[in-house]
């Protein structure tokens, strides 16, 4: 794994951390991949069948409700 | 602040932060140089400081540097209050989080990165969160990994985690680990469910293992990149997790004190025009509101253009008072967490590298309404030494004082004896007149409560 560059940290990263992050980079990298090109097919077969296609908005996780202990209420 | 170098500025070889006759500065080491000229001329620092998120400054030249080496040095917009992350609420705490990944964002995508990810790197500017190291941008190299990983999710998301899921007090670990939650503890003190959401499972509890896995090997590193997308990748699940962690400001002591209104209307409306009156009177810039609960009466100075801190020991209390100035877009108010009764104290190396609260004073104004019986009579505290622990906090009081016929108080002694045989008006105001002159007093009416406005007497 590389390891950044040492002329400017000084916070040590640590070892554990950077190996999960390689982990992680590469399986989110691969979904956010998988993700993209979903949405581009799925885009080139809309515009298959109708003239209008609706672009999905921006690749940002949606809020998941049921992920949400309960839902943020503000009482005054 | 102390002249000189600032106590807690001296692990970053790329510069330091240094007050000269009251003013400021950040000396920008030669290092360093290539970082600062990229932010600069990457367009990156306009882009922050246009939205709002990083905090604008002056070059003012490297002949006002203060040791050798200097590139140069520059005068950032100073912060009107600086508050720690142990003094924030959770939504506070998530906010702060939330801007640093914006940052991380905005950086990688003019080529630059942050190199470190501590919560001390913000605070709160005219309500907005504000990042404040400018010597945090380092140039992106394509491929490398993003070093604050880790400490993003010690500062940020074990506290906020352990806030959501298993108990908001857990917030205050953070005063006790400065470099932020370590993740061990916080994959320990989770509940076992906090496993099935992914995000947290991959970057609480699997990178402890990680971490403890490597504790004692030293791996021989081969070259493999991390490319920027899958970087992009990474802070966006970090936003995730971040976002969708929530805590509902209830359940705690005086989450509800404001429902639970003892105040006839009338009352409430008498005090509050009396402590508006009194706050006219003090012309008072600084204000700071003591066991303010959700700011109600803060607001009362927040309003009159005074920059307010509002500071009270119920995270419930905060939290609501916070969203309240979130959702107003209040620029002159400031919720914070404080237990009058143990203060932040001075943290990190020597004592000096958090200041301590009374450090950060002292206020032109203070306000202790509804308050001197927790501290009295809940907390045992005599009435000479409340009166002089406010003489240091500022030049005008206004306090409320509570007789023991009140209710509150009659509810404080009832399930203890009353050794308080001194806690009435007359000895409160030979208490407080000791260090202060009284220049007004008015009873509140439909209460047995008064309202004192105080002036410092000038020290002997």
């Amino acid at each position: 794994m590389t390891l950044p560059s040492a002329a400017y940290a000084y916070v040590d990263p640590g070892t554990g951390s950077m190996f999960l992050q390689f982990l992680l980079a590469t399986v989110l990298g691969a979904l956010y991949l998988l993700k993209s090109y979903w949405r581009k097919l799925r885009g080139w077969l809309m515009r298959g069948r109708q003239a209008a296609a609706t672009e999905d908005p921006a690749p940002r996780e949606p809020r998941a409700p049921s992920d949400n202990p309960a839902p943020t209420e503000w009482h005054d | 602040m102390i002249e000189g170098i600032a106590p807690g500025s001296f692990r970053d070889p790329s510069g330091f932060v240094f007050q000269r006759d009251g003013t400021l500065y950040r000396q920008i080491n030669v290092g360093a140089h290539d970082a600062y000229d990229s932010l600069m001329s990457s367009g990156l620092y306009d882009e922050l400081v246009g939205a709002g998120l990083l905090v604008p400054h002056v070059e003012v030249g490297a002949a006002e540097a203060y040791a050798a080496s200097a590139y140069q040095v520059i005068r950032p917009e100073p912060i009107r209050f600086i508050s720690y992350p142990y003094e924030w609420c959770f939504s506070q705490l998530q906010d702060a989080a939330l801007a640093t990944l914006d940052i991380v964002r905005r950086a990688l995508r003019r080529g630059m990165i942050l190199k470190d990810a501590s919560a001390y790197n913000l605070q709160w500017q005219g309500g907005r969160v504000v990042f404040i190291d400018t010597l945090s941008f380092a140039p992106y190299r394509e491929g490398e990994p993003w070093a604050a990983y880790r400490q993003f999710c010690q500062h940020f998301l074990a506290p906020l985690a352990l806030g959501g899921y298993t108990d908001i007090r857990l917030a205050q670990l953070l005063r006790v680990h400065l470099d932020g939650v370590p993740l061990d503890l916080a994959s320990r003190l989770l509940p076992w469910h906090s496993r099935l959401r992914f995000s947290l499972l991959a970057h609480i509890h699997l990178h402890a293992r990680s971490q403890r896995y490597f504790a004692d090997r030293t791996v021989a590193p081969t070259p493999r990149p991390i490319g920027r997308q899958a970087l992009l990748a990474l802070i966006d699940s970090l936003e995730s997790a971040v976002r969708r962690l929530s805590w509902r400001p209830q359940g705690t002591v005086w989450a509800e004190y404001e429902k639970e209104t003892h105040y006839s209307e009338r009352a409430r409306d008498a005090k509050a025009d009396l402590v508006g009156a009194m706050l006219e009177r003090t012309r008072a810039e600084r204000v700071w509101d003591l066991g303010a609960n959700t700011g109600v009466f803060s607001r009362l100075a927040s309003r009159r253009g005074a920059l307010t801190v509002a500071f009270d020991a119920d995270p419930a209390a905060v939290e609501r008072n916070y969203r309240r100035c979130r959702d107003e877009r209040d620029t002159h108010l400031m919720p914070l967490l404080l237990d009058l009764t143990n203060p932040s104290p001075g943290l990190g190396w020597a004592h000096a590298e958090r200041a301590a609260w009374l450090d950060r004073g002292p206020a032109q104004t203070v306000m202790a309404l509804a308050l001197i019986h927790h501290l009295a009579i809940a907390n045992n505290v005599p009435l000479a030494t409340l009166a002089a622990f406010f003489r240091r906090l500022c030049t005008h009081l206004i306090i409320e004082f509570v007789p023991k016929e009140d209710e509150k108080v009659q509810q404080l002694l009832a399930s203890r004896e009353d050794i308080f045989p001194d806690y009435h008006a007359d000895a409160f105001e030979d208490a407080f007149q000791r260090c202060f002159i009284i220049e007004e007093k008015a009873p509140i009416p439909e209460t047995q409560r008064s309202l004192y406005l105080l002036r410092a007497r000038e020290p002997a």
